[in-house]
């Protein structure tokens, strides 16, 4: 798995921003909420290497506090959307006939609202906030998930160990659990890879527009809005925010991509 | 014959496609006594597999299948064939044991083969673990493992085919069904191997009393191994009896071309193949299945499904006119 290079560039970029956001506000105890009026809007400089926003507060601290709510949104939504579309995919692809056919419809009728829209739209009748946004996110995330994953069960339920399973008298739990589930684990864990970077780019954006993450909290899309406010004389907030958005993004769909590279033995080589 | 394990009468079994059902096999009926070994034979493509898995009611959401299949029991007999999906997941692997054609894909590349073969005890005994273990243990020496530890703790991809296919049919017995299904499996082995997997038929059958069904390409073991003999063309039951019966006198011409080959294997001049290409399945009464490639062809023969018929030492076959 080592020698994709895809998936090592990718992994060592998410590393680095992980192990950055999670440790780094310890390391580097700087406030990100404290204001210092007399530093403000300075450009990037050896004691702010990132500069300072409006207010005074350090930007590289403050970014990788927005790193923490967006990689939490991020991965949160992820993890939730990705099992929602698993358990929806599994039923839909092993049970077939009617509940496969209702399941998918439904899933077409998901995937026929604009996203964002209905976000926008649920959002936008309440107060925003961090938990919602996870909810709702969650629940608009899932289709495609859903839809890799019927199609694997519905490849790997044919193969012979399935059919043997069967012959052997295991029950349909235990067929779906222990014979088809984890030998659909790759397709799986690709698309969830793959899926953290979109849900950071919505969450982003919400926060952009003023949904999604309220000041004074950080996240990548909030800071990225305040620079937007004068994106001339302090470009330095537009641009590392909106880099730090773009490296992350990147980072996972490439761990993504080369996963899938080591997982799929048509595309790369197989781990034994 | 003795006691019945399986009496399998007229099984039908039709592919349903947009708007005609294809027959993949018709009318198929034979008895399997209890420990007695019943081989299967005939070329790829006639129906010979799905049988098999007809018996477990394996087979495809579109193939329907009528006719009876009962299975006897300690008390009462069951017709697998009007069974429910539940009542089957009570009868695969605890009283039908199935071995697939290929070893190396009919088990779970993700499980170690302790934790598949775990899976194929019967509940009670998965139930304990100590239990399971020794069982497993037990089972895994019957086939004739040395290194019992290895191959719990290996999984399917690093074992052998040899190996792999001791181990499928440990998967098939671990349950102690009363009837053992082995669809061709010793195609991928070699002789020693397959020798070995002769003689533990031999032994489940003394041993425990179990019935074996056994699909074969090879007529030659068939002859020397099992009991009964049934020849099928092209989802057609062409004759059936004991093994010494149609070795001294086949009926039916397509069973005489078959033991021909086999022998032409062994003549100067190399071997002599059936002519033309196995037909597809043709409608019922539409003639014989076998008239395209029989050297005895007459007209009734194209035109008219033969009967079945059969003898006093109950040997059967499906001809308009058997040989002498």
């Amino acid at each position: 798995m080592w020698r994709e290079k895809t998936f090592r560039f990718g992994f060592v970029l998410v590393l680095a921003i992980l192990v950055l956001c999670v440790c780094l506000p310890w390391i580097v105890p700087q406030d990100p909420y404290t204001q210092n009026l007399e530093e403000i809007s300075r450009p990037p400089s050896f004691s702010h290497p990132f500069g300072t926003d409006f207010f005074g507060r350090d930007l590289f601290t403050r970014i990788l506090y927005g790193g923490r709510s967006s990689l939490t949104i991020g991965l949160v939504v992820t993890f939730f959307a990705v099992a929602i579309g698993t358990i929806i995919g599994m039923i839909s692809g092993y049970f077939g006939g009617r509940i496969d056919a209702a399941l998918m419809r439904f899933v077409d009728v998901m995937l026929g609202f604009p996203r964002l829209f209905i976000l926008l739209t649920v959002i936008g009748f309440t107060r925003p906030s961090f938990g919602l946004m996870l909810v709702v996110l969650s629940l608009f995330s899932w289709m495609e998930v859903a839809r890799v994953v019927r199609a694997e069960v519905l490849s790997v339920r044919e193969r012979l160990y399935v059919k043997s399973a069967v012959a052997l008298g295991l029950n349909r739990r235990r067929v779906l659990f222990r014979y088809i589930f984890p030998n659909i684990l790759g397709p799986i864990i690709v698309s969830a890879t793959l899926m953290i970077g979109s849900v950071i780019v919505i969450e982003s954006g919400l926060s952009f527009i003023g949904l999604g993450v309220q000041p004074p909290d950080a996240s990548w899309g909030t800071i990225l809005n305040q620079g937007f406010q004068d994106l001339a004389g302090a470009w330095w907030i537009t641009l590392f925010s909106g880099l730090a958005i773009v490296v992350t993004v990147i980072g996972f769909n490439l761990v993504g991509d080369g996963l899938r590279n080591v997982l799929d033995p048509k595309t790369g080589e197989r781990e034994s | 014959m003795d006691r019945l394990a399986l009496d399998v009468r007229n099984l039908s079994l039709f592919i349903q496609s947009e708007s005609v059902d294809k027959a993949i096999f018709e009318d198929v009926s034979f008895c399997l006594g209890v420990s007695s070994l019943l081989a299967i034979v005939g070329e790829s493509g006639g129906g010979k597999s799905l049988l098999c898995k007809s018996l477990l009611k394996l087979t495809p959401a579109n193939a329907r299948l009528s006719g009876s299949a009962i299975l006897s029991g300690l008390q009462t007999s069951i017709d697998l064939i009007s069974c429910s999906e539940s009542e089957m997941e009570a009868i695969r692997g605890s009283r039908i044991g199935m071995i697939f054609q290929e070893p190396a894909s009919s088990m779970n590349p993700v499980m170690t083969c302790g934790e598949q073969i775990c899976d194929a005890l019967p509940k009670a005994v998965r139930a304990d673990k100590i239990l399971a273990r020794r069982k497993i243990a037990e089972i895994l020496e019957f086939v004739g493992f040395k290194d019992l530890n290895r191959i719990v703790r290996s999984y399917p991809h690093e074992l052998s085919g040899g190996m792999l296919q001791k181990v499928a049919t440990v998967l098939a017995i671990a349950g102690e069904p009363s009837i053992l299904i082995a669809d061709e499996p010793s195609t991928a082995l070699d002789a020693v191997n397959r020798f070995e997997l002769m003689e533990l038929f031999q032994r489940l059958r003394n041993e425990f009393g179990m019935s074996i069904l056994w699909v074969t390409h090879e007529l030659h073991s068939a002859l020397t191994c099992a009991d009964g003999l049934l020849v099928m063309y092209a989802g057609n039951v062409m004759e059936s009896g004991s093994v010494a019966e149609i070795a001294e006198h086949p009926k039916h011409p397509y069973t005489k071309a078959l033991l021909d080959v086999e022998k032409s294997f062994r003549e100067p001049g190399g071997p002599r193949p059936i002519p033309e290409e196995i037909l597809p399945t043709k409608k019922r009464d539409g003639g014989c299945v076998f008239a395209g490639r029989c050297e005895f062809t007459k007209p009734i023969c194209r035109n008219k499904n033969p009967k079945w018929e059969s003898n006093e030492s109950r040997q059967g076959w499906r001809c308009h006119f058997p040989l002498k």
